[in-house]
């Protein structure tokens, strides 16, 4: 297991989304126990009534902010290796496309379990409040499959402008968030601008906004009636945005893969 | 054949040459030692041979073959800094080489950590730089390689440790392993290297092996009474390839024997007058500083 390195740090990133969720674990049971105290008409038995309909997606939209945090820390891997191992990771037996494959698939993964912890714990907190009612509809699945990709996206999207480099991981994770917030936000503002100059921000923003995972994550719940469309979203549909998401993926981690060959030690 | 064959090979930095038509052969089962100055271009071959760094020109072969990842499983690599990752311990570094490479040996590996006396559950950001270079000496040799490739592996270790490493070094040679090796400590070199090459500015200025390369020069050093050498007959001599002085004490790198040279040192006034063997520290310096030098110059180098 070449990757063994990798799987260690993904175990420690796992710890450090294990102690988030156990904190909001424990505050969630101190809020119980403080309610069943203090308010014993909160009780279970009486919630049945109460139970509010809720589309599954939820679940999997909560996960995703965790995912994103995964994703962070995670994120720029292969300019972690530059940064002072390479004599290590390029003198095993396997070659520069695999590993970096195999790295970047491991932490995909600790990024999904990450998510399905989360959904967990959800579960975990509903069962100790309210157990809702959950209900899919045509949107589900192209939901969950934006936020179980939003994350991975991001991951590639980091991995990939940060392939090159030997330092300064930081600080293209740091601009990175500040770029992939403020972007689609200033291209939408200046959408409908009626001065040149307007124009010209958005004729220089949207295209990056187009390449900005988190562009396509947003998403809206309107009322009890469920899922809706994004927010945000530049092209529409959910499954759109979705297929634009896979694109996004496979191009960012080949492009790592390309500029990674190509760093020396 | 060689094992490892380097055909003129040449690695710029932009406008920077640091590796300058270098060709060597490593023969199989040698001990190689590669020698120079800080900045010689040492460092830059050795990852420009691993395909750690990607050569502007030249060929290099193993068995004649060129280096594909699969050769990386009989192949060590101890770089000249840690590249260790800090946030591992002994155990997990030990444990990646267990699962990466099918030869890697726990009892020997368990055998090595005791030799070093390293801490396997000790952080590598608590580990001292001597601790540092045992730990990817450990990691390099629990292997088995069958090739070594060893820049500066005593650098920060103690008398004791250094002396471990020399040892793990001409017991693999004796097992047939080849290894090609670079120190600053000349004499450790001088105790494994059978063969040696000299880079200085990027460029191989001495090459051989080393039994060689002793045999066919000497040293003729002579004591004077003073330290007012009349040195000028010397320096026309084309026999003599470099001239120390050392306050009364002044030495000749000599070709072959330097027959008749003692003589001449004898009738310039010298009181006392010997012949010796080149070890490897005058080869070195000869060949980085080659001429006439003041001992302060020598000693600086």
């Amino acid at each position: 297991m070449y990757y063994y390195a990798e799987v260690l740090r993904g175990t420690r990133a796992s710890r450090v989304i294990a102690i988030i969720l156990g904190i909001f674990l424990a505050l969630a049971i101190m809020f119980r126990l403080w309610a069943f105290a203090e308010h014993s008409r909160i009780h279970v038995s009486g919630a049945h009534a109460m139970s509010p309909n809720i589309p599954v997606a939820v679940l999997f939209a909560i996960a995703e902010v965790i995912g994103l945090v995964t994703a962070t820390l995670l994120g720029g891997v292969l300019a972690k290796e530059n940064d002072g191992h390479l004599e290590i990771a390029w003198t095993k037996p396997v070659s520069r496309d695999r590993l970096a494959a195999a790295t970047m698939g491991v932490d995909i993964v600790t990024i999904l379990l990450s998510q399905f912890a989360t959904v967990l714990l959800v579960l975990v907190i509903c069962a100790m409040f309210v157990w809702p009612s959950f209900y899919s509809d045509a949107a589900t699945l192209p939901s969950i499959a934006i936020t179980l990709l939003g994350p991975i996206a991001w991951y590639a999207c980091l991995t990939a402008f940060s392939a090159s480099l030997k330092r300064g991981l930081g600080m293209v994770v740091g601009l990175g968030w500040l770029a992939a917030l403020v972007v689609p936000a200033v291209a939408e503002g200046t959408a409908r601008s009626s001065s040149d100059f307007g124009r010209a921000i958005h004729w220089v923003f949207q295209p990056i906004a187009y390449i900005d995972p988190i562009e396509y994550v947003h998403l809206s719940f309107h009322g009890s009636g469920g899922m809706s469309a994004m927010q945000n979203a530049p092209l529409g549909p959910l499954g759109v945005s979705a297929g634009i998401l896979i694109v996004l993926i496979i191009v960012y981690l080949a492009l790592s893969v390309l500029q990674w060959r190509r760093v020396e030690a | 054949m060689s094992t490892i064959s380097i055909e003129r090979l040449s690695k710029s930095y932009g406008k920077f040459l640091a590796v300058d038509d270098v060709t060597i052969e490593i023969p199989t089962g040698s001990v190689f030692g590669l020698l120079g100055p800080n900045g010689a271009g040492k460092t830059t071959t050795f990852k420009c041979l691993l395909g750690l760094a990607r050569a502007t020109s030249g060929v290099i072969r193993f068995d004649g073959h060129e280096l594909t990842p699969s050769l990386f499983e009989s192949i060590s690599y101890v770089p000249e800094r840690s590249v260790l990752y800090e946030w591992m311990n002994g155990a997990e570094h030990l444990e990646m080489q267990r699962r990466t490479f099918k030869r890697y040996d726990s009892k020997r590996a368990k055998q090595l950590m005791d030799l070093f006396k390293l801490d396997p559950r000790k952080s590598v950001r608590a580990m001292s730089k001597g601790m540092r270079t045992a730990l990817a000496i450990v990691m390099a040799f629990a292997i088995n390689p069958e090739t070594l490739v060893l820049d500066e592996p005593t650098s920060g270790l103690d008398p004791v440790n250094q002396r471990a490493v020399l040892n793990l070094i001409i017991e693999s040679a004796a097992q047939g392993a080849t290894i090609v090796l670079s120190s600053h400590q000349i004499g450790q070199v001088e105790r494994a290297a059978d063969h040696l090459a000299v880079l200085q500015n990027g460029r191989v200025i001495l090459a051989g092996a080393v039994d060689d390369l002793k045999s066919d020069r000497k040293i003729v050093e002579g004591i004077f009474p003073s330290e007012t050498i009349a040195l000028d007959g010397l320096r026309r001599d084309s026999r003599i390839e470099r001239l120390d002085q050392s306050g009364r004490i002044l030495r000749l790198t000599v070709k072959a024997d330097g027959g008749g040279l003692a003589e001449t040192l004898s009738s310039m006034g010298a009181q006392s007058v010997r012949i010796v063997d080149l070890n490897l520290e005058d080869i070195f310096l000869n060949a980085v500083a080659p001429g006439s030098q003041t001992a302060d110059v020598v000693e600086a180098g």
